[in-house]
Order: C-alpha cells, then sequence, then structure tokens
C-alpha cells in the first residue's frame, strides 16, 4: 500500500510539473535558510559547551568604582592576581588560568617574517581548564616551562609546510621560543581564538601578582559547580577584607563569577546579541513556515482537481485514513526531496553565508543527533502542516459529492488560504519594515555628525614609552609628509572612560562627569568644534608640571557638561571648578561629542590638559594610508626596535561598537529578501491556479466581451485585497518592533513613516508584477480553446 | 435483493428545497437487469447514488439484502459497498495517474486482497475484457470504449452482485456502446444483479424490466422480459 502511495506521489509530482517545482523551490530555499540561520544560532547557542569541564569553568568579570564615580565600571579583564589567588586561598577552586593577549608580534622562522595578530599567554593550566585536540606533543605539560609555544596546526603548516613543528624554534620578539605542542584549529564557537599560545611564564606579568591594573581574562574552574555563588561571595569577602583601608575610602571591587556557558550571550561579552538571537531564530521559523505554507496551498489549490479520484477511490471502498495517508505521503516525497537538496544547498552556500557575516561557522556546530533530529522534525511538522490539511478536508467528502467535481463546497479551506496568504504577506512587510529601518538606522550612526571627526586617525598603543619618548616619538612622526597631526592621550573617542566628579567653586555640590587627561593637540587632531572660549595650548600643559599645590588645570567642557553645571558655553569660561582634587578653570566649551556608541546619550565630559597620561598616540594622517603606516612602522622601530607596534583605525573601533548590528542587518537584508521570494513563489503558484480553475469563466466573459484590463484585474483583484490586509496587520506591527529596537539607541532616527509606505509600496510592487505575469497570460488566451475543453 | 419503500431525499440551498425522491417505491431481484429512465433531473442518478450506498436517503428504507441500510454511517456503507457493488460512469471515471492495471486492481487493494492472487485476478479479467494489452497504458492513451471497457473491468473485477450503470454508453459511439451493453448482458446472464440509468430507448432494451421516472417518483414499470428469479424471494 505505502508504495503505491508512493507511486502516485511521484507520477503526481511529474505531472503537475510547475507547482511541483514552484513549491520544491520554495521549501528549499526555506530549508537552506533555516540550516544557516539555524547553524549560526547554534554556533552562538553552543559557545564553549564543547570543552568537556565547560559547566564548571567560570570567568571572571571585575568591576570597580572610586570614591568619586557615580557608578562603577565593568571591565572583562582582571588583575593578574586574581587567578592565583583564587586557586590557592579556596579549596572549591580546583584550577585557575590567566589568559592575555599577546597580541602583534614578529615572529622569525628560518629568516622568514611573520606577522602575528593572534597569541596569546596563559598558564598551564589552560590545558586542564580547557579541551584541546592535540596532534603532537605532550597535552599535559606542553606549557610548563617559559618560551614554550602551542601552535595551531594551521600556523603549523604556515610555519614548517609538511615538516614536523613539534621541537622546533621560533624567534618571537627576538627571544627564541620552542614549540612544545600542535593542536587543531579552535573550534569556530570557542570563546579562545589564538594562532599562537605561548607559556605565560615567557612574560614579566608571571613574577608578580598585583592588583592595580587589570589586563588578563581569568577563567576558574570549580571542583563543583553547584558551589559557584558561593566561591563568589567568599573570594570577594577576602578582597573586601584584603583592601579594609580602600574600601573604607569610599574605593569597591567587585567580581562577577559567570557560567562559561552563559558567558557568550552575557550582555557584557556581546551586548544585544541575545535578542538579535531571537529575532533571527523567528526568521529562521517563519521563513519555512511560509514555505510551508505555499506548500499547503498549492497542494490544496490543486488537490481540488484530484476531487475526481478522490471520489472514485471513495466508491472504489478506500476509507479515509488511507485518502489522508496518501496525501501525507505525497507531502512527505516532496518534503523529502526539499530536505535533501537543502541540506545540500546549505553546504555549498556556507562559505558564502560566513563571507557575508565575516563568521567562521561549520555544520559541525551540530551535534549529529541533533541535526538528525531537527531534519525528522522538520519533516513530520512540515508533512503535517503541509499535507494534513488537504487530506483532512478532501477526504471528508462525499463520494457523490466528490465525484460531481463540485467544488463549491471548498470555499471553507479557500479561504483559510487566504488567511495563509495574509499571514505570508504580513511577516514578508514587517521584515521589509525592518530590514529598512535598521539599515537607516545603522547609516545614521555610520554618517551623523558626532561632533568630531574619527576618519584616518590611526591609533597606537605606546606600549609603556616614557613621556619623554612619546613626545620624541610624536616629534619624528611630525616629521612625516604623510602624517598632519598628532596627539595623546589615556583614551580614545571610542573608550572614553573613567567616572569622575567636577564642581564649580562656590557651588554645593558637583555632577558626574566622564573625564580624559589629554594632550594639548587632541582637540585639533580630532577636528572637534569649540564653541566658546579656546583650545588648550603648551602652556596649559606645562601648568600641570609644577608642585602639586600650585597646580592649575585647564579644562574643556562638553555643551552638556556647561549646561548640567548651570551655564551657557560663554558663561563658563572662565569659572573656577575642581575635579577630584584637580583644581582649575574652564578654558573651553565643545560642541556635544559622541565618545560612545550611540546606545547611550551623550554625557558630561570634561577634557583636561596633561604631561604625562600618553597611553594612546593618535595619528592623523593623510594621502596614501599604506604609506603612512609604513612610516609609523618605522618610526616605531626606531624607537622601540624589541616590541612590535600594536594599531588600530579609530573608525573602525568605532564600527566595532555596533557589530552584532552590523552583523544582524547584514544577514536580516539578505533573508528579508527570501522570504519575499518564497513568499511571491506561493502567490504565483496560486495565481496559476485560480486562473486554470476560472478558465471557463475567463472564456465566457470574453466572449463576451471582456477587454485584456477587465479579466487581468479580476484575476489580480482579489490577491491585491489580501495585500492590502497584510499591509494594515503589518504596519503596527513593525512599527511596534521597530520601535522597541530603536529605545536601545540613545541617537536614533525619528518616526521613519515614509519607509512604511515604502515597504507597503515594495510589496504590492511585487506582488502586481507576479499576478500579472499569470493573469495577462490567462487574459490573452483565445478563449475558443478554453470553452472546448470544458 | 434491494428494495426500497417511500425512499425521500431533498436538496437544500439557502433559499429552495429541491424534492430529488418523492416516497419512491420499488423492488430489484437478484439476477435481474434493471434501466431506470426518464427525463434530466427526475432523480435517477440520485438514486443510483443512494441504491450505490454513496449518499444516504432522507426519509424512508432501503434494504440490501435483507438488512436495513438506510441510517448506515459513512464507514459502514464503504464497507458494504466495498465487497457487493461495482459502479460504471458515464465519464468512466478512471484515475489518470494510474495505469489500466492498476486502476482495475484498486477495489482489491481496499478490500485487502493479498498482491499475488490480486494479479491472479486482475489479470483474468482484462483478459475477459480484452483490454490485456493494454494493462501497461495510462487512461489517457486510449479510446473511449476501451476506457470504458476498463472501467466495466474494475467494477466487476471485485465479483460484485450488484452492478450500478450511470448512462454507460453516454460518452461513446454507438458500436463501443453495443459492445458495453453487450458485456453488461454477459455478466447478467452470468448472475450478476444490474441497474443501470439511461436516456437511451436503445440501450434500455437489453434490460428485463424499465422503471421510468418523473419529478423524484415512478411513473410506470414496463417489463420487457418475464424474469424468473433463480432463487425465491422471500
Amino acid at each position: 500500500m505505502f508504495r503505491n502511495y508512493i507511486k502516485i506521489a511521484w507520477r503526481s509530482l511529474r505531472k503537475n510539473t510547475l507547482t511541483s517545482s514552484l513549491s520544491l523551490a520554495g521549501l528549499v530555499v526555506g530549508v537552506i535558510s533555516f540550516l544557516l540561520l539555524g547553524t549560526y544560532i547554534l554556533n552562538e547557542l553552543r559557545y564553549d559547551r564543547f570543552n568537556e569541564k565547560a559547566d564548571r569553568i567560570v570567568y571572571v568579570n571585575y568591576s570597580y568604582k572610586s570614591p568619586s564615580d557615580a557608578e562603577a565600571t565593568i571591565s572583562r579583564y582582571t588583575p593578574t592576581a586574581v587567578a592565583p589567588v583564587a586557586k590557592r586561598e579556596f579549596f572549591e577552586v580546583e584550577d585557575a588560568v590567566r589568559v592575555y593577549k599577546y597580541d602583534r608580534r614578529e615572529v622569525e622562522i628560518d629568516g622568514k617574517n611573520f606577522t602575528e595578530r593572534n597569541m596569546i599567554l596563559a598558564d598551564a593550566s589552560i590545558l586542564n581548564i580547557f579541551s584541546f585536540d592535540f596532534l603532537n606533543g605532550n597535552s599535559k605539560s606542553a606549557l610548563n616551562k617559559p618560551n614554550a609555544v602551542i601552535l595551531t596546526q594551521t600556523t603549523a603548516t604556515r610555519y614548517f609546510g609538511a615538516q614536523p613543528a613539534l621541537g622546533k624554534s621560533v624567534v618571537i620578539n627576538d627571544n627564541v621560543w620552542e614549540v612544545t605542542g600542535v593542536i587543531e584549529d579552535n573550534l569556530p564557537y570557542s570563546s579562545l581564538q589564538f594562532d599562537l599560545l605561548g607559556s605565560y611564564q615567557s612574560s614579566k606579568r608571571a613574577e608578580r601578582e598585583i592588583w592595580n591594573s587589570a589586563n588578563d581574562h581569568s577563567y576558574l574552574l570549580l571542583k563543583d559547580a553547584q558551589q559557584r555563588t558561593q566561591v563568589e561571595q567568599k573570594f570577594n569577602a577576602f578582597v573586601q577584607k584584603e583592601f579594609e583601608e580602600d574600601f573604607q575610602a569610599g574605593f569597591k571591587m567587585h567580581f562577577d563569577f559567570v557560567p562559561l556557558n552563559e558567558d557568550h550571550l552575557s550582555a557584557e561579552a556581546s551586548g544585544n546579541l541575545k535578542t538579535y538571537l531571537f529575532i533571527l531564530g523567528a526568521l529562521a521559523v517563519l521563513l519555512l513556515t511560509i514555505a510551508a505554507i505555499n506548500f499547503t496551498n498549492l497542494m490544496t489549490a490543486k488537490s481540488v482537481e484530484r476531487l475526481r479520484e478522490i471520489g472514485v477511490r471513495k466508491v472504489m471502498g478506500a476509507p479515509r485514513k488511507s485518502l489522508i495517508a496518501q496525501f501525507l505521503t505525497e507531502a512527505g516525497v516532496i518534503i523529502v526531496l526539499a530536505i535533501m537538496i537543502g541540506t545540500l544547498g546549505a553546504l555549498a552556500l556556507l562559505p558564502t553565508f560566513n563571507n557575508l557575516t565575516g563568521l567562521n561557522i561549520s555544520l559541525a556546530s551540530w551535534d549529529w543527533s541533533y541535526f538528525v533530529i531537527t531534519l525528522v522534525v522538520l519533516l513530520c511538522s512540515t508533512t503535517l502542516l503541509a499535507g494534513g490539511w488537504p487530506a483532512l478536508i478532501l477526504s471528508r467528502f462525499k463520494p457523490a459529492t466528490a465525484l460531481k467535481n463540485n467544488t463549491s463546497s471548498l470555499s471553507k479551506s479557500g479561504s483559510v488560504r487566504k488567511l495563509l496568504i495574509v499571514f505570508q504577506f504580513t511577516v514578508s512587510v514587517v521584515f521589509i519594515i525592518g530590514t529598512l529601518v535598521a539599515k537607516r538606522q545603522l547609516d545614521y550612526i555610520k554618517d551623523t555628525d558626532t561632533g568630531l571627526d574619527r576618519s584616518n586617525v590611526v591609533v597606537v598603543d605606546a606600549n609603556g614609552m616614557s613621556q619623554q619618548t612619546v613626545e620624541s616619538f610624536k616629534n619624528a612622526l611630525l616629521a612625516s609628509q604623510s602624517i598632519s597631526n598628532v596627539t595623546t592621550s589615556s583614551h580614545t573617542p571610542v573608550d572614553m572612560q573613567g567616572g569622575y566628579s567636577i564642581q564649580v567653586n562656590g557651588q554645593e555640590s558637583g555632577i558626574s562627569i566622564t573625564a580624559a587627561p589629554v594632550d594639548k593637540d587632541y582637540v585639533t587632531t580630532l577636528d572637534m568644534h569649540v564653541i566658546a572660549g579656546s583650545n588648550f595650548n603648551e602652556t596649559d600643559k606645562m601648568q600641570v608640571k609644577v608642585a602639586s599645590e600650585e597646580r592649575t588645570y585647564a579644562f574643556m567642557l562638553n555643551e552638556t557638561a556647561a549646561n548640567k553645571l548651570g551655564f551657557t558655553p560663554e558663561e563658563a569660561i572662565g569659572k573656577a571648578v575642581n575635579l577630584n582634587g584637580r583644581a582649575g578653570y574652564v578654558k573651553g566649551v565643545l560642541q556635544d561629542f559622541n565618545f560612545v556608541s550611540l546606545h547611550q546619550k551623550i554625557t558630561p565630559v570634561a577634557l583636561f590638559a596633561e604631561y604625562d597620561w600618553s597611553a594612546k598616540v593618535l595619528i592623523k594622517v593623510q594621502g596614501n594610508t599604506a604609506q603612512a603606516l609604513s612610516e609609523i612602522q618605522q618610526v616605531w622601530k626606531a624607537f622601540k626596535p624589541d616590541s612590535a607596534i600594536t594599531y588600530s583605525f579609530l573608525d573602525q573601533d568605532y564600527q566595532n561598537l555596533y557589530e552584532s548590528e552590523q552583523r544582524t542587518a547584514k544577514i536580516l537584508n539578505v533573508f528579508a529578501a527570501i522570504t519575499i521570494l518564497i513568499s511571491c513563489l506561493g502567490l504565483f503558484g496560486l495565481s496559476v491556479f485560480m486562473a486554470a480553475q476560472r478558465k471557463k469563466e475567463i472564456g465566457i466573459r470574453k466572449v463576451l466581451g471582456a477587454s485584456i484590463a477587465q479579466i487581468t484585474y479580476l484575476l489580480s483583484i482579489s490577491f491585491l485585497k489580501l495585500i492590502v490586509i497584510a499591509l494594515c496587520v503589518a504596519m503596527p506591527l513593525a512599527w511596534y518592533i521597530t520601535t522597541t529596537w530603536l529605545q536601545d539607541f540613545a541617537y536614533k532616527i525619528s518616526d521613519p513613516y515614509e519607509l512604511y509606505f515604502l515597504a507597503g509600496g515594495i510589496a504590492i510592487t511585487i506582488a502586481l508584477l507576479t499576478l500579472s505575469i499569470q493573469a495577462i497570460k490567462a487574459a490573452i488566451a483565445n478563449p475558443v480553446k478554453s470553452l472546448r475543453t470544458e | 435483493m434491494i428494495k426500497i419503500t417511500d425512499l425521500e431525499k431533498y436538496y437544500a440551498t439557502e433559499e429552495v428545497r429541491t424534492i430529488a425522491l418523492n416516497k419512491l417505491s420499488f423492488q430489484v431481484q437478484e439476477g435481474e437487469f434493471v434501466a431506470v429512465m426518464g427525463p434530466s433531473g427526475c432523480g435517477k442518478s440520485t438514486l443510483l447514488n443512494i441504491l450505490g450506498l454513496l449518499d444516504d436517503p432522507d426519509g424512508g428504507s432501503f434494504i440490501f439484502n435483507g438488512i436495513e441500510v438506510a441510517g448506515f454511517n459513512e464507514r459502514k456503507r464503504a464497507d458494504l459497498r466495498k465487497h457487493n457493488i461495482g459502479f460504471v460512469f458515464q465519464s468512466f471515471n478512471l484515475i489518470d495517474e494510474l495505469t489500466v492495471f492498476e486502476n482495475v486492481e484498486l477495489p482489491l487493494i481496499y478490500t485487502g486482497v493479498k498482491p499475488a492472487e490480486r494479479k491472479k485476478r486482475v489479470d483474468e479479467v482484462l483478459e475477459k475484457m480484452q483490454i490485456m494489452h493494454r494493462r501497461k497504458h495510462f487512461p489517457q492513451q486510449l479510446s473511449g470504449g476501451q476506457q470504458q471497457r476498463v472501467a466495466v473491468a474494475r467494477a466487476v473485477v471485485n465479483n460484485p452482485k450488484l452492478i450500478l450503470a450511470d448512462e454507460p454508453t453516454g460518452n461513446l459511439d454507438s458500436s463501443n456502446g453495443n459492445e458495453v451493453m453487450d458485456l453488461l448482458t454477459e455478466l447478467n446472464e452470468a448472475g450478476t444483479t444490474i441497474i443501470m440509468v439511461t436516456h437511451s430507448e436503445h440501450d434500455a432494451k437489453y434490460s428485463h424490466r424499465i422503471i421510468r421516472m418523473l419529478d423524484g417518483q415512478k411513473v410506470t414499470e414496463n417489463v420487457l422480459t418475464e424474469y424468473k428469479s433463480k432463487t425465491l424471494e422471500v
């Protein structure tokens, strides 16, 4: 019996080539999209879970607050003391590791040079805590000595080709290191990403346990995952006791132990990622649902033509369940085909998807058994949805009615079909609007005048240069033709942090303010706009070198700060102020500028001229950037011959603040287009079917004198009505969703209503084009033909 | 074999109620060949649907083989139908996706006959209907006469006691029509009861008895050949 069903299914598939291929195409695209998005989401959800001890590993987040700070600053970096102290003092901690990013290293192998951007140093315990697949070397002791380095397979091949890498020497920053292990490349869903992994002891950092600077990532391996909160409390109590005086003076330090499995999705690690994953997950399911709906619609539509067959089968004694089984099998055959083609398609398209998103995900993110289960669930649910509905409707008919091929009683399924079309187009329009709004918002962020110019600014990490060296370094750079300006600061305008408070002399209380010590040419290098008073000069900078009681600081406030202090920009000039003990006066007021992501509102900012706070060197380049970079590197070599330069571009750093938004927007763009495509496939299939069903009617109307335009109108209007209904449903929905999303930005586009009309226009135009192909074809057909076939 | 008494059937739309069968009564004995005639809309097809257990009456009694079937649900009717009744339609009603062989095989599948037995019986009946050489063809590849022969083959493959024929020659030319009528006569002579709805006086003459209907009622009954029941009616 089952073979019989398959046979019929196959024959009817081949007989109805157009509807079959439309359903198949829609489903294949749906399956591909589902698998790609699913892989992406799974990739994010399964982050780090492959580590055998993952459930016992915690990541340490650090937050600190000085007495004057309004709020604590949360950092992903921890002091070097955290891991060793935790392991030594708390029996609940089985092991602990510090991971230090040791990037941009010059590596030399037999005279060949490599610039490595992705090297980390870690305590030997990393091999115990995390899981690595060793190809060569001792998986327990590979990091037990200084200057030992483990390479990933790709790096090893890059260095030594087919030769074994184990035991070879490599020169990293002029020191000789020994390759003590080769491991499989990092899994894309691992938060540890590196090309080289060196032993922590190789660095001077290992010599001292310090608490007052934080540059390491710390991971702890607990004996029992249940004890996490308990150990966290004990650890914090320990720290408080250790630094009792500081705590009494108002300093706060707090360490959060975040389970490794939850860390990747936490707001600290990846911002809004969780929300975006939810949106993309919904998109994956909706896309597949839309494809399944197409299929259902085409199946019900088509199966009406088979009413007579159903009648005959019933007359022959077919029980209802056998008819249901037959329809389900037919749906199942198409869906199995779609899943097979779709899986191959997803595999083939994965590199393109990775290219688009800048990720490196693979179907390996799927647990094999989960993958199969997903496919089976996909098969069953789609089959039930797409085959079940027509099966139920059609098998219900009395054989006598079915034999008459009386389709009037099918009007009920017609209204369900209409409902499904409305649903499809509602989803499509919501996605079109969402994509348009997201694009406009991201463009707005990119292009909006944020009060300063980030373009062509290279940020170099001063890497512990003394102030004098920095000054000479600056001057050497300024000698270059391709460099127009150089300045230094503790922070760039992308990562400005630090809570201070500022008070005007004579006022009772101050306000919280973000402040940064800067060099005299900071404002000019970044092209900030002075709206009152004047810019810093050499004198301002030198003034702070005098004995502390005579020191006078020059401050430049942003407009918001001036306003909050109760002044207009002009009034603020010359006012005596005090910033956490730094006495001085307001020298200038700057137009507001954005120094954090546009998710946040501009808050008060004070820049103050300083002499000795030069962690970052900001270089404004002109002309050929590559040329400028090579010159910068040359100058760097002259000053720091034994350490590699670390640099980034300011505008890129700024863009990176919106990484998850940018990526989600890219994915949304593509899949919103696919949503529309699939919906149109369905619409096209239905219009073909409707035209065929009304062939006789069209013939009669034409004989009676109807024009092509009238017939086209007749055939399209009922669908168009549905699309208009979909628009009415979609718009408020889209409004709600986009408004909620935009709320997350302090600076956002204001009600982009014209985008709603644009989206509506796009949907109607595409639908009309789709419909008219078939309607016009039917309208120009010779009526004699259609009447004769009846 | 069949006894209907005061049989009623209505078709109701929102505004009008049409009476299709109006207290119709008659009997058919086993082995008889009865033709039902009348103008379009007199209720012939409705009657045939009820007799074939494809539809249920709104009133009256319908005794089939001594059992009252008027109140049967679809499942019970289907069960009775597939074992006892064969159908021949004016428009053949063959399934386009199935070959000649598969079409004829269908009733045997639904009555649960084993594959080997099915093949044997289908081959036999195809042989008898002289259509064996077309067994692998699809319906569209056959002439109208051939298609109706396949339909007759399908109707008899289960050895039904009763064959209901609805204008079996309506879509055929006269020579093909005569062939089909000869086939039915042969089947009747072999013992199968036949009730045939027709517009054709020519075809009706093949039967033992003609029942003429108008507006859902029996008007006259002409006995053409006195039929002697082989079994005694109780």
